[in-house]
């Protein structure tokens, strides 16, 4: 057997039969959806319970029904059982100090001014979150405005709501005029999304392979291997490995996200009327725009908005471009880690070369959010082309759609060459750092190894 | 002269700001024990990963087997580094394998012999633990067995004797002698001299990323004797020194009642022990007289001191 190959089943071996390995495959989907959820469940709630007192001295808002004031409109006011929100009407000012004494939590108080200055105090006890104002301000926004056209335009809020007008503007590519697109940026932050996942997995299984080769280097067992292999042979073995690991990795999340989604969608299908789209995600066929799909996606706000999203991307081209910036990300940034990693005694002295490392990745990751705001900027060609964050910007830009091929072929061009270029560079400095022990390398140490 | 199994010539190596190796050339006769000498940080590791394939040489040739050396020496060569370590986490026996299989070898013959080995080495139990659960002395044995596995033509252990404990130290030594016998080459890398005075058969002797000296053992020591002596005897001290004419030195006496033991060293060169022993013979009696023959170490020494005189 050809001996990267030996070394290649090694590396792929020890990692995919350890433990942790399996544990990380199974649990990092489901904390994944967790997480997910979690974040979304804790946003939408206010642990805390807000006990509101609304002084609605003028009576605007509400009125007095057998000494009980009552809002006007009680469907916006109701106390819902599930809401951490209880709304208190009264006319009467209450004192500070009464206030504070009292069970109330927020105290909110408008009156015939309110109409002219736009601003309504809130006394706390305790900041509520910005969810909860918020929830406050538009329910006396709606209120308010209401107010507004029945007073001063004589008009009923059911007739305004008629005329009412909803602008959504539809960007359309000039050269793809038949192609329909109102969810070019939710399908750029899908594309974030996924890119948050090469960029965790490059670090992942770059350092994966740096440990690998200080693993080597420490055991000291590196010397003994290179007299039976070339250094180059040891290092490409290592990467591909462990790029094999994380492919293998790649695959089981897949065929876990598809089983939990699919799981999942059957959930949703059986709580609302969307058996037609449960049925068409099954047999991943497009949707189409009928109306029950289009209400029943209008209903789950903006999940379906999101799911809507992602059935007008190019899965095809996506996910053959995830696995190559995947592949490509992790082959430049891995061998840059593993020369780190030969360079050094111990993990700890790592970091002086991972820092430089890593920031051109923070930075792409940070600047795909602007490339969202305008994917077909020049920054956004620029950093989709080179190579140290194109796969990250390039995905992106891939998942929106909003892309020239000539700039995908070249970013795929150049990233190609960048790792052929940092493989050789690295393979020359870990050939002379693994036997290098007890010396604190500098940059300048480095340059001269590769000019050994 | 006797086949070499290795032949280095002019061998020159530098790095970013020293020379490791300067000229150097080595040639080791099949079958025996060679001895690589000097003090740490002669050279004496860069010569050998260049002989492994590790590194490359400036300048110079490196012939194994009357072959030029090539990547296809690899399997002819076992490496035991002065570095030396294995997987911690890897089951032993799976590791050996690898290694053997790194080398070239086929894993079915690799086991069969592995087996062999760990029966000799009384570790067969051993072969499904981690090297982390292994003492010390276990994973030496174990790195003894993987470098001579593949059975190679040349052996080389650079300070093999460094971190074994005794017990080990003689095992290995004994394994040396054993693949000797068999037919094995051995080069022996090691800055304690005497060491392996005792085992090896021709040695090179590198300083400062120069070759000193070589040769065999024997000549060797012919070459430092110094034509000293020492006598015991028993009789008058000072007739004995007085007898001592320009011809010798008296260096060392230790008296001990009547009984005397003395180094002399005979200056004029056309001399030898019968001029001594003729000399002195009228004046005492003596009990035993042997030469004085310098140790690796103390040639080593000279050589050095010498050459470091020089320059």
């Amino acid at each position: 057997m050809n001996k990267t190959s030996l070394i290649i089943k090694r590396e792929y071996l020890t990692r995919v039969t350890k433990k942790s390995f399996l544990i990380v495959t199974f649990l990092v989907p489901f904390l994944f959806v967790a997480v997910f959820a979690g974040v979304i469940a804790l946003g939408l709630s206010d642990s805390t319970n807000h006990n509101v007192l609304v002084v609605d001295s003028s009576g605007i808002l509400s009125n007095n029904i057998n000494g009980k004031i009552i809002p006007f409109n009680t469907e916006r006011w109701k106390n819902a059982k599930d809401s951490s929100i209880v709304y208190n009407f009264t006319h009467e000012e209450m004192e500070v100090q009464a206030f504070l004494d009292s069970d109330y939590t927020l105290k909110i108080s408008v009156d015939d001014q309110t109409v002219n200055d736009e601003n309504v105090p809130m006394l706390y006890k305790e900041l509520p979150s910005s969810i909860i104002s918020n929830k406050i301000e538009n329910n006396l926004q709606d209120d308010f405005q209401e107010y507004t056209w029945e007073t001063f335009l004589n008009v009923k809020p059911e007739e305004y709501k008629k005329a009412e007008v909803n602008i959504d503007l539809v960007e359309q590519d000039a050269e793809n005029l038949d192609v329909e697109d109102p969810h070019l940026r939710t399908r750029g932050w899908i594309g974030y999304g996924l890119s948050l996942i090469i960029y965790m997995t490059i670090f992942l299984f770059g350092s994966l392979v740096m440990r690998g080769v200080l693993e080597e280097k420490m055991s000291r067992i590196v010397e003994v291997l290179i007299s039976s292999v070339k250094p180059f042979q040891l290092l490409m073995g290592k990467i591909i490995g462990v790029g094999l690991v994380g492919l293998t990795q790649f695959i089981l999340w897949i065929g876990l996200f598809a089983v939990i989604s699919a799981v999942g969608i059957g959930i949703i299908s059986s709580q609302t009327d969307v058996s037609e789209l449960a049925a068409q995600v099954e047999n991943g066929s497009v949707i189409s725009k009928d109306a029950s799909l289009e209400q029943a996606l209008a209903s789950m706000g903006q999940a379906g908005d999101y799911i809507e999203a992602a059935f007008s991307m190019n899965w095809t081209l996506v996910a053959l471009c995830f696995i190559f910036y995947f592949l490509g990300g992790y082959l430049l940034y891995g061998s840059l880690m593993a020369a780190a990693g030969s360079a050094v005694d111990a993990e700890a002295d790592s970091q002086q070369f991972l820092v430089p490392i890593t920031i051109p990745l923070i930075a792409a990751i940070m600047l795909s959010q602007l490339v969202i705001v305008n994917p077909e900027s020049t920054i956004a060609t620029v950093f989709s082309i080179f190579p140290l964050t194109s796969p990250i910007i390039m995905l992106v830009r891939v998942s929106m759609g909003s892309f020239e091929w000539w700039e995908l072929a070249l970013s795929m061009i150049v990233l190609i060459a960048t790792f052929i270029g940092t493989v050789a560079l690295a393979g020359k400095i870990y050939r002379t750092g693994i036997l290098m022990y007890g010396k604190k390398v500098s940059y300048r140490e480095l340059w001269k190894w590769l000019k050994y | 002269m006797s086949k070499l199994i290795l032949e280095a010539k002019h061998i020159v190596k530098n790095y970013a700001s020293h020379r490791a190796l300067n000229d150097v050339s080595i040639a080791v006769p099949e079958k025996t024990i060679f001895g690589l000498l000097g003090p740490n940080g002669a050279g004496k590791t860069s010569l050998i990963r260049i002989i492994n394939q590790i590194t490359g040489p400036d300048s110079g040739e490196i012939f194994l087997d009357g072959e030029l050396l090539n990547r296809a020496h690899i399997k002819d060569i076992g490496y035991l580094p002065e570095e030396r370590g294995l997987y911690k986490k890897m089951k032993v026996g799976e590791q050996a394998l690898y290694l053997a299989q790194l080398k070239g070898m086929d894993k079915a013959v690799a086991k069969a012999k592995l087996m062999d080995w760990f029966e000799r080495f009384e570790i067969s139990e051993w072969w499904n633990k981690k090297v982390d659960e292994l003492s010390k002395g276990m994973a030496q044995k174990i790195q003894f067995i993987t470098t001579v596995l593949h059975e190679p033509k040349l052996l080389i252990l650079d300070e093999p004797f460094s971190g074994f404990d005794p017990i080990n130290t003689n095992l290995v030594k004994s394994e040396i002698l054993r693949l000797k016998e068999k037919g094995t080459s051995i080069i022996l890398s090691t800055h304690n001299m005497d060491s392996v005075e005792e085992i090896c058969d021709s040695i090179a002797l590198i300083n400062k990323s120069e070759k000193l000296l070589d040769g065999t053992v024997k000549d060797i020591k012919d070459r430092f004797k110094t034509q000293t002596y020492e006598l015991d005897f028993t009789g008058s001290i000072i007739g004995f020194t007085n007898a001592l004419w320009t011809n010798f030195e008296l260096l060392e006496k230790e008296t001990e009642g009547d009984n005397h033991k003395c180094k002399v060293k005979i200056l004029n060169n056309k001399m030898g022990l019968n001029e001594l022993l003729s000399a002195t013979l009228p004046e005492v009696k003596f009990n035993s007289v042997s030469e004085v023959v310098p140790s690796m170490n103390d040639i080593f020494i000279q050589v050095i001191e010498a050459k470091n005189a020089q320059s």
